[in-house]
């Protein structure tokens, strides 16, 4: 099910003194499977860019279609898009409401008009997936809980509604160092059992880095790059210019080769910096 | 984007009005609704008319934004209007279908009672586009303060206008920002019957309430660890100070009044 | 003797507190002494009780067992509290929820309305605070204008124009963007090393400790490490292990030494590496 952007550009509040170009001409392709890394800055067009995803905005001009369906188009249901696309917002925790967790995680599939025990099939699967006993928790009210488990309540209740794509904006925002790893965790695991698709918008250089199949680069509300990590990570000066870094272990492999040693230049994880400079040793070849 | 929708009507200049004590324009407006309730004819409402006109002039804002203020309340006007043009009691009568009769005297009266409307609205709004929420809630805070022997709680009704100024576009962004949430969980905001609706607002209402509690919390410990204690011993960045304007201000204000007063004395 | 209180402006001793639901002590028995002029950052992961140690340092909650001591005034003397929180001053985390007035320049004029301060002085006040963290130019602004991290340097400002002796930073920048987060770092550490500002700066993030002078590493209420960045980050495996981040650099300079080069202790930047390979790889350079 892959999505198509073509050309999109969107302008808040179009006409008013306060208009402002949101996102300009952006085309993208996202293929089955991939686990996108949507990187940039704040105001960078990262957040409007994945909410035309799921239709939540209509593009001022462009076309955004999602498995053949164009989300431009009139009469286009945008429940049936909103069951392909899941969105996961920042902080998703303040979006609770019910008074228990199970409830709250219904909600998405109770929207949807599913029956009674395909919902409750839909809530065991959603929690288990992001690693949430139903037995202790699921007739718990959602705001006893720690600020990550909240956070995992609010993806499970997107998961509920069993996307083929799951978009998650800043899923780590405000964790700490042990909460986010254990997110990222899960979201490697999401992915790797299959057949889900994802893009995680992010800030973080070393979130990113070791998780994203193809990262994606947004700067005032353009696409300037994609590619790989290695690819991206390369260029570095590119990056900085719009004010991005990158992750220590390729500044350290920029930096060591600027001092002359023979480094391959693509090496972003601590890992291959590791290897690369053992091996520069053992074969006396550093200077 | 929501962030950027201006609060209030508070348009900023710097004109003659602009600059007139915020406590001098609260009681300039009382005055002036005297004014229009002392009008006993429709034919004086000329008198608020030309007041109006100069302070507009001198404000610098058109007559038409004025208006403008009006049109909120237009289902209100018309309703104004109809009510007394066919249920007042009268002797002249202009039209009637048996169970609906138009008379003169309704019709005045339909006339007299749209225009106080619409001459007090247009009249109160020119207080608030021409001073600013916090100026407003300074001078409210200062006119009430002799109150504070009764104890009435003057300085805590001023603190929490302007905390709830600064919070409005905090929980419109927030609010927003919920609705999307919901709405890519399939949420419908938008269909069905008014009960249906109302329910559908649960899922935005019950997050919003949380956060805004988690928010006063929030506020409530940031205040008190910058000293807040109440309105004992406080001072002011903003001192308000009256100027020859204001006492010219209030002249032509009272002045307006009597001659308002002796016209309805004389044409009765 | 000099008095203790000119040299360490907050000290805590033997401090605990505990809440009234909770059956283990969130702060439990925490001995800080903080000398005047440093950058002290206390580190730890959530729950850890770096929060609860804050609230404690400006008498927002009163321990339960032990004193802390602001200024050497004794926070549990309910007659100082307000002298007590004038002098050690603190921004909290929510940058949305500790701005109260609907222009930048009145918010920093808060504090010094509530102490009393006359009109005629307040002005140059607030001027200085504003100049300091640089929102001179955003001064009429309303703060729903400005961005995560300006919203943070109004709320330092704040306290900055209350003219404390110490300010605490509680998690500040733990909802901020990472240009927001260097940004109100780099203001906060330029307070410290001009104007001499003794700073408390809690928060989880390791790269923001490793620039202070001094980096406390809490857990379970409890001083689990104290002292320089370079000697708290070289303990790679004990810091791992408390639920926290290591500098990257310090975690392959440890496993470069584990695999047969000699590299020093205290490697926590990519520029320190560089120097230290250079050396460690190349003698003869």
């Amino acid at each position: 099910m892959p999505i198509q952007v073509e050309h999109l550009t969107h302008t808040y509040m179009p006409g008013s003194p306060f208009s402002a170009v949101a996102l300009n001409d952006v085309s993208l392709t996202i293929e089955d499977g991939e686990l996108i890394g949507l990187l940039g800055h704040t105001g960078s067009g990262k957040t409007t860019l994945v909410q035309h995803l799921n239709g939540l905005i209509k593009p001022t001009s462009g076309r955004v279609v999602v498995d053949g369906l164009d989300l431009t188009q009139k009469g286009v249901s945008l429940l049936e898009v909103r069951k392909k696309v899941g969105l996961v917002f920042q902080y998703p925790e303040y979006q609770l409401f019910e008074e228990t967790v199970a409830k709250d995680i219904a909600f998405g599939p109770r929207n949807m008009g599913l029956d009674a025990e395909e919902i409750d099939r839909r809530v065991r699967g959603a929690m288990e997936q992001v690693g949430l006993n139903y037995d202790d928790v699921a007739e718990r009210s959602p705001f006893e809980l720690s600020g990550g488990q909240m956070r995992r309540v609010a993806i499970a209740g997107v998961l509920a509604m069993q996307p083929r794509v799951l978009i998650l904006d800043e899923p780590t925002a405000g964790l700490d160092p042990a909460g986010r790893n254990s997110i990222l965790q899960m979201i490697r695991d999401l992915h790797a059992a299959g057949g889900l698709t994802v893009i995680m918008v992010s800030h973080s250089m070393d979130d990113i880095s070791t998780l994203a199949t193809r990262l994606v680069v947004m700067s005032r509300g353009e696409l300037v790059m994609t590619g790989t990590p290695r690819e991206v990570f390369i260029q570095q000066e590119k990056l900085r210019s719009i004010g991005l870094g990158v992750p220590q272990a390729a500044e350290l492999t920029h930096a060591l080769i600027a001092e002359g040693f023979p480094l391959p230049e693509d090496l972003y994880t601590l890992d291959e910096v590791y290897n690369a400079i053992l091996a520069l040793k053992k074969e006396g070849r550093a200077c | 984007m929501l962030r950027d929708i201006t609060l209030g009507q508070y348009i900023p200049g710097n004109t003659v009005i602009h600059r007139l004590d915020p406590r001098c324009k609260i009681i300039l407006t009382i005055l002036y609704i005297a004014v229009i309730f002392c009008v006993t004819s429709p034919v004086w409402y000329v008198i608020p008319l030309a007041y109006l006109l100069v302070a507009s002039r001198l404000s610098g804002l058109s007559a038409k934004r004025l208006l403008k203020s009006v049109k909120p309340l237009r289902f209100l006007l018309i309703l104004t209007f109809i009510l007394n043009l066919f249920f007042s009691a009268g002797t002249t009568v202009w039209v009637d279908w048996g169970f609906l009769r138009i008379t003169q005297e309704g019709f005045l009266t339909a006339v007299h009672f749209s225009m106080r409307l619409v001459f007090l609205v247009a009249g109160t709004s020119l207080l608030t586009l021409t001073t600013s929420p916090v100026a407003l809630s300074d001078g409210l805070e200062k006119l009430l303060s002799p109150l504070k022997v009764i104890r009435f709680p003057a300085h805590e009704l001023a603190m929490m206008m302007t905390i709830a100024l600064r919070f409005i576009p905090t929980l419109i962004e927030e609010a927003d920002k919920i609705m999307k949430a919901q709405m890519a969980r399939g949420a419908d905001f938008e269909s069905g019957n008014l009960l249906k609706r109302a329910r559908a607002m649960i899922p935005l209402l019950v997050p919003l309430f949380v956060s805004a509690f988690r928010r006063a919390g929030d506020l409530a410990m940031a205040m008190e660890a910058r000293c807040y204690h109440g309105g004992e011993g406080r001072t002011r960045l903003r001192v308000l100070r009256y100027t020859q304007s204001d006492l010219w201000a209030l002249l032509a204000t009272v002045g307006t009044l009597l001659v308002t007063i002796f016209a309805g004395m004389w044409l009765k | 003797m000099p008095d203790k209180s000119d040299f360490y402006p907050m000290r805590t001793e033997d401090v605990c507190y505990q809440y009234d639901e909770e059956d283990v002590a969130a702060v439990d028995h925490v001995s800080l002494s903080v000398t005047k002029g440093s950058f002290v950052a206390v580190l730890g992961h959530n729950g850890s009780g770096k929060s609860t140690l804050a609230k404690l340092m400006n008498a927002l909650y009163l321990p339960t067992e032990g004193r802390v001591l602001v200024c050497g005034l004794d926070t549990a003397q309910d007659e100082e509290v307000w002298h007590i929180r004038r002098h050690a001053g603190m921004v909290f985390q929510n940058p949305d929820n500790q701005i109260v007035a609907n222009v930048v320049r009145e918010d920093v004029a808060f504090g010094l309305e509530n102490l009393g301060v006359p009109h005629e002085d307040m002005i140059p006040r607030i001027d200085a605070a504003l100049a300091a963290v640089r929102m001179t130019e955003r001064a009429s602004f309303a703060p729903h204008m400005l961005s995560g991290g300006q919203k943070q340097r109004v709320a330092v400002a704040g306290v900055l124009a209350m003219q404390p002796e110490v300010m605490i930073l509680d998690e500040a920048t733990a909802m901020l963007d990472p240009a927001g987060r260097a940004d109100v770092l780099a203001t906060v550490r330029k307070l410290n090393r001009e104007q001499g500002m003794t700073v408390i700066w809690i928060t989880h993030f390791m790269e923001e400790a490793a620039v202070a002078d001094r980096v406390v590493v809490l857990d379970k209420g409890k001083i689990a490490l104290d002292g320089t960045p370079a000697a708290v980050f070289s303990q790679v495996e004990k810091v791992k292990a408390l639920g926290l981040d290591v500098p990257p650099m310090a975690e392959l300079a440890m496993r470069l030494n584990a695999g047969g080069l000699r590299l020093p202790d205290g490697i926590l930047t990519v520029a320190d590496m560089v120097k230290e390979l250079k050396k460690a790889l190349c003698p003869s350079k």
